[in-house]
């Protein structure tokens, strides 16, 4: 505790003596003073010297100019000799430049004495109120300062108005000089002190500065130190700044109140004063329209705050962004917390770019993924489905409300679009195979097919000018605002439209740009393999339907001709097994012919189905593993009946070890009956031997005749449809000409071979080779 | 009321002289049913001893036929039914059989194959 001197007992009468007194009695007090209450505690004897009301002492902050701009006060004594607690005091702190009377003051550097201050002249009304408010009517103010620089100012005040003699006058002159020097010292003391203590903090934010990762981080390092006590903190990135300008600021980190404000986008007029000049923003109070647009003033309230302080963050010539204090009270910024939020603006800018650069690896790294896990998807694609719902999740993470697939009629118009498949963001999905084609005859899509652009972005359907109001309304009753546009192309037309919307207008990021560009190709390629198909899928169900058409047709043909048929074969066997009565040799004899011929015609219509069946490709085979000799020796027993009428020997020489072969036994007896009967037919007399053997890894089995044989000429003619061999003899043998035909054919769908061997008058030999079963 | 006739259901004049004619030689008693709803009624009426079911009749399908009389009730349903049919293309032996029929002969054919057919299920109810 300082050792409070008693007041000294002079008079006022003010004499020299007495005053030299005074000096030298308050002169050790001065020179130990720590603190600004000690300062003013000295003080005391000429307080009570003069019996004045109250002394105070007050701080000046200058500008860069050296201007004095701000007084603080930083301690008080009462009349009684005790300090008054700041804390009962109301504006510690005030702008020069709102009380002009007191910046003259200062400025004059000289002593100020008013006796009176109700009818001196230079008073203004302001400082009268302020001199009642305060309750004195004279006062001395004494600007402190030493040489250029700016320290404070000491003032003492009367209730009653005074006279200041020549003595007094001098004795303040010199009281000036002294308490500046002691201010000096002291300020320079805790200004090092405060510079220390600055550094200390920037330390310590630098360090958390420097380790943040992320924007969040980033802000968090701040938040954690930061003086001003703030209500809020953000960090706002210029985009596409042009050492003059951006275009517009994002807020990529926020802290405390409003983080919901996190990604937003600032129009580029509220960055200008920041961009351009590079300065720090003020602003004390955002009720003071003469602070800020009402528009700010808005906001403002809205959000909660009413005072903030924007830093400018520089990184060499680059404005990145600004760092932002907010207040929830309206508050001013003193010189030394601006030095102090310039101080971690610095820090903050050099940690931003470093981040900037990271989250822009890490952006691009994600685009990539992005783009790899859409062209998977859409590579996986079945159906139109598939395609809209590959975007499912990009669309999820950009907040749109859909994702759209048009399909472009081909033509030479381009004007019709049919919608394919609508995804949307609860998940539902609607296919619409068979959708109503809308015309396209906007100006907008029009423009855009003749244009051939393939990526077309509206920000905003209601204001963006290459809509016109036709498409306009259209996208309002769809709930459209926004929406990326792919258009399609492949295979050197326009295919379709794919078509991502968003229910509010926004902006489209470089970045979104960059993953729907590099879609393009595949997607095109995608949609346009799966037009190709729907197309191909068509014509295949028009086959289809023809070939359906094709069987009903032999079906019923088949069904016509068998009908008729029955009577003439079925009535001919009644009457040639007796069940009418006798019949004489000559009626047997032609009854039997009607038979033959009926018998004759029902091999055709079997013929003529299979041959058909054959080529439709509708012929199924029933494959077993069997020995080849069962079906071999049915067909035999059936044309030992044909041998027989005719007095020709039919001999078998079938092999009793043979490989089983994978074969359709009815078939394979088929061609075998159909080989025996020729053979039989072409031959008047002799024999007809039925031969199988195994040879190798194939089964073969041989019809053998000594019948008129057949011209080599003729060889590769037989088993063509409706062929027989030209010759009037040959006329006679009847049949359509198609079992050797259809015995090629099955033989093939065995995987077998059939060849011929033979020359005119040496009868023929026809070979049936089958591949055994291994 | 049981009876021991054969009932023919068929609408081709020519097709049913056939085996009217069959019949006639067997000394079989053959009713004859131009449509699928006749024959019903004549089942109703007294149960055959055996049906030659034609496929394509003028009202209902053959088969359609033999998937009636198959849920009528008992001696009725149990009758053997001989489908007797120009459908003669692959699977439609298989329908006819699926249908409910006993047995498949396709038109045309021959008299030994139709009074084999009937000697094999005659013989069997007796």
């Amino acid at each position: 505790m300082m050792q409070v001197p008693d007041p000294p007992s002079v008079s006022r009468s003010g004499n020299r003596r007495s005053l030299v007194d005074l000096l030298v009695q308050i002169d050790s007090d001065l020179l130990r003073a720590q603190t600004a209450e000690e300062i003013l505690g000295a003080l005391r004897p000429v307080l009570a010297y003069y019996q004045a009301q109250r002394a105070k002492l007050h701080f000046l902050y200058t500008d860069a100019h050296n201007r004095p701009t701000e007084a603080r006060l930083v301690a008080s004594l009462r009349q009684d000799g005790s300090l008054e607690p700041l804390s009962n005091l109301p504006a510690l702190t005030f702008r020069l430049a709102e009380y002009p009377f007191v910046a003259r003051t200062v400025e004059q550097r000289q002593p100020y004495f008013i006796e009176n201050i109700f009818t001196h002249p230079d008073i203004d009304e302001q400082m009268l109120a302020y001199a009642r408010a305060a309750d004195y009517t004279a006062i001395i103010a004494l600007p402190l300062f030493v040489h250029e620089r700016w320290l404070g100012f000491l003032s003492l005040d009367w209730q009653q108005a005074q006279h200041f003699n020549d003595a007094t006058r001098i004795f303040f002159k010199t009281l000036q000089t002294n308490v500046a020097a002691v201010v000096a010292g002291y300020r320079s003391y805790i200004e090092r002190e405060e510079a220390h203590r600055e550094i200390e903090l920037l330390y310590r934010i630098g360090s958390a500065v420097n380790a943040a990762q992320t924007y969040a981080e980033l802000i968090q390092a701040v938040a954690r130190y930061a003086p001003m006590h703030p209500y809020s903190l953000s960090i706002t990135h210029f985009e596409n700044y042009d050492l003059q300008n951006a275009t517009y600021a994002e807020i990529v980190a926020v802290w405390g109140a409003n983080r919901d404000r996190l990604g937003t986008r600032i129009p580029d007029q509220a960055l200008l004063p920041l961009s351009m000049h590079r300065k720090p923003v003020i602003v004390t109070d955002t009720a003071d329209l003469a602070q800020v647009s009402p528009a700010v003033s808005e906001t403002s309230r809205a959000r909660g705050y009413r005072a903030f302080l924007s830093v400018p963050l520089t990184y060499g010539e680059t404005v990145l962004g600004a760092l932002n204090f907010f207040s929830d009270k309206p508050r001013d910024y003193s010189a030394a917390e601006q030095r102090l939020a310039k101080g971690i603006a610095d820090l903050v800018a050099v940690a931003m770019d470093r981040i900037r650069l990271r989250e822009e690896s890490l952006r691009s790294q994600a685009r990539t993924e992005c783009i790899a896990q859409i062209n998977t998807a859409l590579l996986l694609a079945t159906d139109e489905a598939d395609i809209v719902r590959a975007f499912a999740s990009y669309a999820a993470q950009l907040g749109a409300v859909s994702v759209s697939l048009s399909y472009i009629e081909p033509g030479d118009t381009l004007k019709v679009m049919r919608l394919a498949a609508v995804y949307s963001k609860d998940g539902v999905l609607t296919n619409f195979p068979l959708a109503t084609p809308a015309v396209l005859n906007g100006k907008f899509s029009a423009q855009l097919l003749k244009r051939g652009e393939q990526l077309v972005c509206v920000e905003d359907a209601q204001t963006d000018p290459r809509l016109d109001a036709q498409e306009r309304a259209a996208l309002v009753d769809y709930g459209i605002s926004a929406m990326a546009s792919m258009l399609l192309h492949s295979g050197g037309e326009w295919v379709g439209v794919l078509n991502m919307n968003w229910d509010h207008p926004r902006k489209f990021h470089e970045d979104e740009r960059t993953v729907f560009e590099a879609i393009l190709p595949p997607l095109a390629s995608v949609v346009g393999r799966r037009r190709l198909w729907l197309k191909q899928l068509e014509t295949l169900a028009q086959l289809r339907q023809l070939d359906r058409l094709k069987d009903e047709f032999l079906s019923n043909m088949s069904h016509e001709l068998r009908t008729p048929l029955n009577a003439i074969i079925g009535l001919s066997d009644v009457i040639l097994q007796g069940m009418d009565g006798e019949l004489t040799p000559r009626m047997h004899n032609d009854v039997q012919t009607i038979y033959n011929a009926g018998q004759q015609l029902l091999a055709i219509v079997n013929d003529v189905l299979d041959i058909a069946k054959i080529e439709a490709g509708t012929l199924t085979l029933r494959f077993a593993a069997i020995n080849i000799c069962t079906p071999l020796r049915e067909a035999l027993e059936t044309a030992q009946v044909m041998a027989t009428t005719k007095g020709i020997s039919l001999i078998a020489d079938l092999s009793a070890q043979l490989p089983l072969v994978r074969a359709d036994a009815n078939r394979i007896r088929q061609v075998a009956l159909n080989l025996l009967t020729n053979a039989i037919k072409f031959t008047d007399r002799g024999t007809v031997t039925l031969s199988a053997y195994a040879e190798g890894d194939r089964v073969i089995f041989c019809v053998r005749d000594e019948g008129i044989g057949i011209d080599p000429a003729h060889h590769c003619l037989i088993f063509e449809q409706f062929r027989q061999v030209e010759g009037s003899l040959h006329r006679r043998k009847g049949g359509a000409g198609l079992g050797l035909a259809i015995s090629k054919r099955l033989v093939e769908l065995h995987q077998g071979k059939i060849r011929l061997v033979s020359a005119l008058g040496k009868g023929a030999t026809f070979y049936v080779s089958l591949p055994a079963i291994q | 009321m049981s009876g021991s006739h054969i009932l023919y259901v068929e609408d081709n004049e020519s097709n049913v002289l056939v085996v009217q004619r069959v019949c006639e030689h067997l000394g079989l008693p053959l009713q004859v049913a131009t449509n699928a709803s006749d024959a019903i009624t004549s089942v109703l009426e007294s149960c055959p001893r055996l049906i030659l079911m034609d496929v394509s009749l003028p009202d209902v399908d053959g088969l359609v036929a033999t998937n009636m009389i198959r849920n009528l009730k008992a001696p009725i349903a149990s009758v053997p039914i001989i489908a007797l049919t120009a459908s003669a293309m692959v699977g439609d032996r298989e329908r006819c059989l699926a249908a409910g029929c006993n047995d498949y002969l396709a038109k045309p054919f021959q008299v030994r194959a139709l009074v084999g057919i009937l000697e094999r299920y005659l013989n069997n109810g007796d």
